[in-house]
């Protein structure tokens, strides 16, 4: 009989992406759950990518790295940034979830939210735009040093909430581990992921013994597992070597000790 | 040993259920440092936000739906529960810099929030959209988390904005109502109230008005007729903007009378306060 062997050690090893299957599955029905979640007026307005795999993953946390010296006199930017990188590396999979009207497709009802008594205007006015349409295209290129191409609607945005809390809320329901995590959101949606949409925001989602994402220590680039993995292997390494023991020739006595 | 009517039983747990939706919004992730209110109104104290939506009804047929059901859940005894829940979103105090509101610091943002927030048709603004996009996952664990209890609900930002005029959650931008209740199947969705709400000559005029492109015939000629009937061409009609005076004159009349409302209940929450 078949059998599925099933370990989170060592990294992406056979065992290890085995257990990993569960987490992407979990990230689907997320997805599905992102999808069916309330929303104003029910229109289709968001696309989800999950995205996994060790280069994938590396890439997206080398992002994340990279965008956490984009806002140097801000001191928790690089924070979550450097932190949300590593926990990038260390999530099974990542779900992003995008929102496709955003940034050019309003929801033209005047709620005021995004600019107050301006309504809709607000958005229209910043963007280029006629016929009461928004360009699709200058939406996403107008003002390359920003971000996120805002403004968005805003009542678009808080759909987008709705459905990646209802993601989140049914991975606690499935026992995985998930966070909505703001730098690995917008690090997927510079390197492509999600391409239709204007504002992105991923959920990161493990199974492993201790959440990856809580409890974290302060400096975790300096303090994270796969940092004293390799200082361990370094240290290890030399450690080994001093004694330059013959295993074959003798065996060290125990001074000290009584027969 | 009692026996308790279960359509009784039902409807006085919706403020033990909306509680629990509370402590969900309460307990939804937080990426952007928002502070999440939430505020329970049921019973008497729900019926000003009623009585807006059936004002606010006569000219929004959103509004007007949500207004029937509610009106109907008190008339027959089983009142829905209000769960409030909202955010102050006119500021940021991230220093993201990340241009989603449009400016491209934060700074930028909060002065001119400063100087423009103010009310848009239901909401206030500007906005920071990362506060917003927490408050849309504190409203989906509520929801969620009343909807695993098996009790209907549904969120809408009528009975929201309604609740911010009335002064309840006062200091909050932003307020999405998530109605609990009546106990039944789907009760806002293929809602019973609207039974012959609308005719169907109303409603092939609604269409006409969204879907305009539906009801034009041949465009090639620049200067398209309107299917006004099967035999159009008889009595050609075409589409043209016109102003709607008798319409806008209704909202005006409409928005005057939830003017007084809204002075009327915050004289009294006034008052309470002061004793």
């Amino acid at each position: 009989m078949p059998k599925i062997h099933l370990s989170d050690w060592p990294f992406y090893s056979p065992a290890d992406l085995a257990r990993r299957e569960g987490s992407i599955a979990a990230a689907k029905l997320m997805a599905n759950a992102a999808f069916t979640a309330p929303k104003s007026g029910g229109v289709p307005h968001i696309e989800c990518e999950i995205v996994y795999g060790q280069e994938e993953q590396e890439e997206i946390a080398r992002k994340v790295e990279e965008l956490s010296l984009v806002n140097p006199k801000t001191k928790q930017w690089k924070v979550v940034f450097r932190s949300e990188a590593i926990m990038a590396r260390e999530s099974d999979c990542i779900l992003f979830i995008g929102n496709t009207y955003a940034g050019d497709m309003l929801f033209d009802v005047d709620c005021g939210v995004c600019g107050g008594s301006d309504g809709c205007a607000y958005v229209y006015n910043r963007k280029v735009s006629e016929y009461g349409q928004i360009d699709a295209f200058e939406s996403k290129v107008a003002n390359p040093r920003r971000l996120v191409q805002g403004p968005l609607c805003s009542q678009w945005v808080n759909d987008l909430g709705i459905a990646v809390g209802s993601a989140a809320f049914l991975a606690g329901l499935l026992l995985v581990d998930a966070r909505p995590l703001i730098g690995v959101g917008i690090a997927g949606q510079k390197l492509g992921y999600c391409v239709n949409s204007d504002i992105v925001v991923a959920v990161a989602v493990a199974s492993l013994a201790k959440n990856p994402y809580v409890d974290i220590t302060p400096d975790y680039q300096y303090l994270n597992l796969n940092r004293v993995l390799k200082k361990t292997r370094k240290d290890y390494s030399i450690a080994r070597m001093v004694h330059w023991f013959d295993y074959r020739n003798w065996y060290p006595k125990d001074t000290g000790k009584e027969e | 040993m009692s026996v308790i009517d279960g359509v009784q039983a039902v409807n006085e747990n919706l403020l033990a259920i909306a509680k629990i939706g509370a402590s969900a919004a309460l307990r939804a992730p937080v990426i952007a440092k928002s502070k999440i209110r939430t505020e329970i109104v049921t019973g008497e104290d729900l019926a000003p936000m009623i009585e807006l939506a059936g004002i606010a009804g006569e000219t929004n047929a959103f509004v007007q739906g949500d207004y029937v059901v509610a009106k109907k859940a008190r008339e027959a005894g089983t009142p829905i529960a209000e769960l409030l829940i909202g955010v102050d979103a006119t500021v940021s105090d991230l220093a993201w810099n990340c241009g989603a509101c449009g400016f491209d610091t934060c700074a930028e943002f909060n002065r001119y929030s400063k100087e423009h927030k103010s009310p848009g048709r239901f909401m206030l603004g500007p906005s920071c959209n990362w506060k917003i996009l927490d408050h849309g996952m504190a409203m989906s664990y509520a929801a969620a988390a009343i909807s695993a209890m098996n009790v209907e609900c549904r969120m809408q930002a009528d009975y929201g904005s309604f609740a911010l005029l009335l002064g309840h959650l006062e200091g909050c931008s932003m307020c999405i109502g998530i109605s609990l209740g009546p106990y039944g199947e789907s009760v806002w969705y293929n809602r019973a109230g609207s039974v012959d709400s609308f005719t169907m000559a109303e409603h092939v005029e609604f269409m006409q008005a969204t879907l305009p492109q539906m009801f034009v015939a041949f465009v090639g000629d620049g200067h398209p007729p309107f299917k006004s009937g099967p035999v159009w061409v008889k009595d050609p009609k075409f589409f043209k903007a016109v102003d709607d005076p008798k319409f806008m004159a209704k909202k005006a009349e409409a928005g005057a009378r939830i003017g007084q409302i809204v002075a009327r209940e915050r004289a009294k929450r006034a008052a309470k306060k002061q004793r």
